[in-house]
């Protein structure tokens, strides 16, 4: 009698291939439900943004990236002292012939906020009468 | 012959296990370190400029503007013909803050705070104040970024 009810060595490993399957429904569930609300931007090289607590999501992808020592409009690299004022303006004014609304304006947190006040004019000069000034969320 | 074979591939497959839950681990971090570390959330602080229509107002008006002149050290605060200042020490942020919503409760209806802004003044403290002006319970919606012109 004991011998028919005798425990048969139970087996605890995890099936694998389950659970690989399992973790990869997961993975498509999350990116899916994953929602990202305003556009994807990249912060040019050398520029800290500063600390805010907007939490108005980037609605425009055009930004000025405005560094310690240079300017930056879409790759295109311009001098901070003012010689390249010119170009630039030229520069925002094709961006807004292509119909783009707002721009936006990366500017490094230790700046001094006069380097940045002339390009906030070139921005307005170019028509974009309400510049967006990027920051990171604390 | 064939169990010398049988027992190779016993070898080759002996460290298939122990990759599995580890590719497992990394399929399911992999998301979350890029959300982490490749993407940084961007918000933006939306400046208005002076227009027309603002610029025409009636006398009035324009003593009930009020008027935040961000200077390297202080901040000078100008409402209804009053001018005062609060320096940069350790409660500089409570202290506008309390002023702000003085003026505020003073006159509800104002909703826009203008801005003019040294060219001394480092921009993490621009937007600083920025922050202080929009605050909740503070309640100035628009920021109107006064120009000086040269």
């Amino acid at each position: 009698m004991k011998k028919l009810y005798k425990r048969k060595d139970l087996n605890m490993e995890l099936n694998l291939t389950s659970l690989m399957d399992m973790f990869t429904i997961l993975l498509f569930f999350f990116l899916t439900s994953y929602s990202f609300e305003g556009v994807f931007m990249r912060i040019e090289e050398g520029i800290d943004l500063p600390y805010s607590k907007s939490r108005i999501p980037i609605s425009e992808r055009s930004y000025i990236a405005i560094g310690k020592d240079k300017i930056t409009i879409e790759n295109i690299s311009y001098s901070i002292t003012g010689k390249d004022d010119v170009e630039i303006l030229k520069h925002l004014k094709e961006i807004k012939s292509k119909g783009v609304n707002y721009i936006v304006i990366q500017a490094d947190r230790d700046l001094q906020f006069y380097r940045i006040r002339n390009y906030i004019r070139l921005a307005v000069q170019a028509g974009f009468p309400k510049p967006f000034l990027a920051v990171v969320p604390r | 012959m064939l169990y010398k074979r049988f027992s190779k591939n016993k070898k080759s497959t002996i460290l298939l296990p122990i990759l599995i839950p580890v590719m497992n681990l990394f399929l399911v971090l992999l998301p979350f370190v890029l959300e982490t570390s490749l993407l940084q959330q961007l918000t933006t602080h939306e400046i208005t400029l002076p227009s027309l229509k603002s610029s025409s107002s009636t006398s009035a008006n324009v003593k009930k503007d009020v008027v935040l002149s961000v200077m390297k050290d202080y901040v000078m605060i100008d409402y209804e013909n009053n001018s005062w200042r609060i320096n940069l020490d350790d409660q500089f942020n409570k202290k506008l803050e309390n002023e702000l919503i003085k003026i505020r409760n003073s006159n509800p209806e104002i909703k826009s705070i203008q801005l003019k802004v040294d060219n001394n003044v480092t921009y993490q403290f621009l937007i600083d104040v920025i922050d202080i002006c929009k605050r909740s319970n503070v309640g100035f919606e628009e920021i109107v970024y006064i120009d000086e012109v040269n």
